[in-house]
């Protein structure tokens, strides 16, 4: 049985992200994951540092924090110092970012993949203690040393969807956060164990975890809210991922551009049933906790649970975790 | 006057812990967690030192070269959330070199300090409509640095001598009355005077000496003194051993304060009287556990002359 994780974003109250935090352990959580929307909510390595000081003995990395939007010498020395203050419990999750966001930023990468790709290199050379000179399209480092005494090792996943980036974090990284649905995992998933195979790794040397948007349609769950993350993960979605799915391309793109029009909310109306089984993972918690075991049967190490948090989300959430420890 | 003490230079989380701790219940009014160029990101260590401490905790210097100023509002909202209001924030534009050395650059001098008053306006703002108090001081050297402060809630002079500092709050004449005046010199305590600066007090001491602008430079006749330094630096990208060593001990104790515990008290108390109410005891005091103790123990112990 594949391990279950917690789920937070950076654009959740404080008082929500620390109960997670603090039943963390109680609930038989492997690791509580970050994702960080940008410029919203807490900022996401006071929250890391908060969730491992209240949760003890549980894992916490954020899946994502974007490369695109800080330099790459805070993120680091946020995971160094992360690392220490959790005894080695902490995963730097990285990507580059939503579409959405780029945008937003203005920020354009003619080379994503190898954007990342640098990421990684950079920052296990700068946890190994090395000067890094390094000038390229988003990193401009000249002789810089974190002048560490000894080495550090942090694992780096990547949270990534199309074929190139999952390619790379079969070939380098210590794990992937893979979001999306279940024939599209069974495709990502194989990609890596080719990626990793060719590299001369094995497959089981990379982690994955899968993240899905989860909605208990129990304990007072609103369904409008899971269409409007739906929404977001729709227009985030690259054209390379669609094409791996069975999927109506007019009902993705109608909910593509009213989101690129009016925000998460304008796709709303347009987010069908079928998108959202598609694309979330929702029901009564026997159900899903039988798509996690589905999930898990295609190679995932750990299914994380949450966001979005609606209703009696605490109590779903625990009977959720309860459903689990059951069936192990 | 309140004594801040700068924490988290060349330590681990551990040692700066332990350091905190220490200084904490010895009455250390505030410590500060040292940001960029330190190793260790200081709002996330800020968490640890909140849960582990009573102090008021004093975040910077932090550049809105290198964090936006929406980050840097997330930072201390989210630990003002979860800790409470006692959390003082230094703004200030940061070491150009290390800066450039991950691909900061200051841009055109011309409006750097615009820019970097622009940027407190913002987060000045965003902090006020989240309804989140955090005092906002400003790291200062130069006039018009230093006037732009009157903006913020102090400013913290990167001055150690009482002349300099004397002609810094000229500039600040007309300033609010509860408006906070500091300076965050490099520390250094032996236990006699004959005790020679250590390597690390002098290489701390000459980052601000070589700092210095040309204004500040002309103002107090240091041109012949530091202009082939500086040169130096510029030409290497960094300040190197022999540019330290070329330079007198006593002009870097200008910069600098080195001394017994008796002295810093005696300093502490002048700077009372020049009407300074904060004192950040820089690097390298934070890896000097006995200078710590010897000082807060003076302190307690002549309580009626501070």
């Amino acid at each position: 049985m594949m391990k279950a994780s917690i789920g937070i974003t950076t654009n959740m109250k404080v008082s929500s992200t620390n109960w997670l935090a603090e039943n963390a352990e109680r609930l038989g959580a492997e690791s509580i994951w970050i994702g960080e929307d940008i410029d919203l909510g807490q900022e996401p390595f006071v929250l890391a540092s908060t969730s491992l000081l209240k949760s003890n003995r549980v894992r916490v990395g954020t899946g994502i924090v974007p490369v695109s939007v800080h330099n790459i010498v805070t993120l680091a020395r946020a995971a160094l110092t992360l690392n220490e203050i959790s005894n080695g419990q902490f995963i730097l999750g990285i990507g580059i970012g939503g579409i959405q966001d780029l945008t937003k930023y203005g920020i354009q990468l003619k080379k994503p993949v190898t954007a990342l790709k640098e990421a990684i290199s950079i920052l296990r050379s700068l946890w190994k203690g090395e000067t890094v000179t390094a000038d390229t399209e988003l990193f401009h480092l000249t002789d810089y040393s974190l002048r560490l005494n000894e080495p550090v090792d942090i694992p780096i996943y990547l949270g990534v969807r199309g074929p190139q980036m999952l390619k790379l974090a079969g070939e380098f990284a210590d794990g992937v956060i893979l979001s999306g649905p279940i024939d599209y995992l069974k495709h990502a998933m194989s990609i890596i164990d080719k990626a990793a195979q060719d590299a001369n790794r094995h497959p089981n040397e990379i982690d994955r975890v899968a993240w899905s948007a989860t909605i208990p349609t129990f304990q007072g769950g609103k369904e409008k809210l899971a269409k409007k993350v739906v929404s977001i993960i729709v227009a985030d979605t690259p054209e390379k991922v669609l094409d791996m799915l069975s999927v109506d391309r007019e009902k993705i793109e109608r909910i593509r551009t009213a989101v690129a029009k009016s925000g998460p909310s304008g796709g709303i109306p347009f987010v069908d049933d079928e998108i959202l089984d598609m694309f979330a993972v929702s029901g009564t918690k026997e159900h899903m906790v039988d798509i996690f075991e589905s999930i898990g049967k295609l190679g995932a190490s750990e299914v994380v649970v949450g966001p979005p948090f609606s209703g009696q989300w605490r109590e779903a959430v625990i009977e959720i975790f309860e459903e689990i420890q059951a069936r192990m | 006057m309140q004594w801040g003490l700068g924490v988290n230079v060349m330590q681990s989380v551990d040692e700066t812990i332990r350091t905190s701790i220490m200084a904490d219940k010895g009455g250390m009014d505030k410590l500060w967690i040292i940001d960029f160029p330190s190793q260790r990101h200081a709002f996330a260590l800020s968490t640890r030192i909140a849960v582990e401490t009573k102090a008021r905790i004093g975040i910077g210097l932090i550049s809105p070269l290198l964090y936006r100023p929406n980050q840097i509002v997330q930072a201390i909202e989210t630990l003002v959330k979860n800790f409470g209001e006692r959390f003082e924030l230094l703004i200030g534009v940061g070491d150009r070199q290390q800066l450039r050395k991950i691909g900061v650059e200051y841009g055109k001098s011309e409006t750097l300090v615009s820019r970097i008053i622009e940027s407190v306006r913002k987060i000045k703002s965003l902090l006020s409509e989240k309804d989140i108090i955090c005092p906002i001081w400003l790291g200062a050297q130069g006039p018009k640095m230093i006037k732009a402060s009157l903006e913020t809630d102090g400013v913290l002079l990167n001055y150690t001598e009482p002349s300099m500092i004397e002609w810094a709050l000229q500039i600040l004449e007309k300033r609010p009355q509860d408006f906070g005046i500091g300076v965050f010199p490099p520390t250094s305590i032996v236990v006699n005077s004959q005790i020679t600066p250590s390597n690390d007090f002098k290489f701390a001491a000459a980052i601000v000496a070589l700092g210095i602008s040309s204004t500040v430079s002309k103002q107090f006749n240091l041109d012949s003194i530091i202009t082939s330094s500086k040169v130096s630096i510029k030409k290497k990208g960094k300040l190197t051993q022999s540019v330290v060593e070329s330079l007198d001990e006593r002009f870097l104790c200008r910069f600098g304060l080195h001394g017994t515990s008796e002295y810093v008290l005696e300093y502490s108390h002048e700077l009372t009287t020049m009407g300074v109410d904060n004192i950040v005891f820089g690097p390298p005091l934070n890896q000097m556990v006995k200078g710590i103790k010897s000082i807060l123990r003076k302190r307690v112990h002549n309580s009626d002359k501070t």
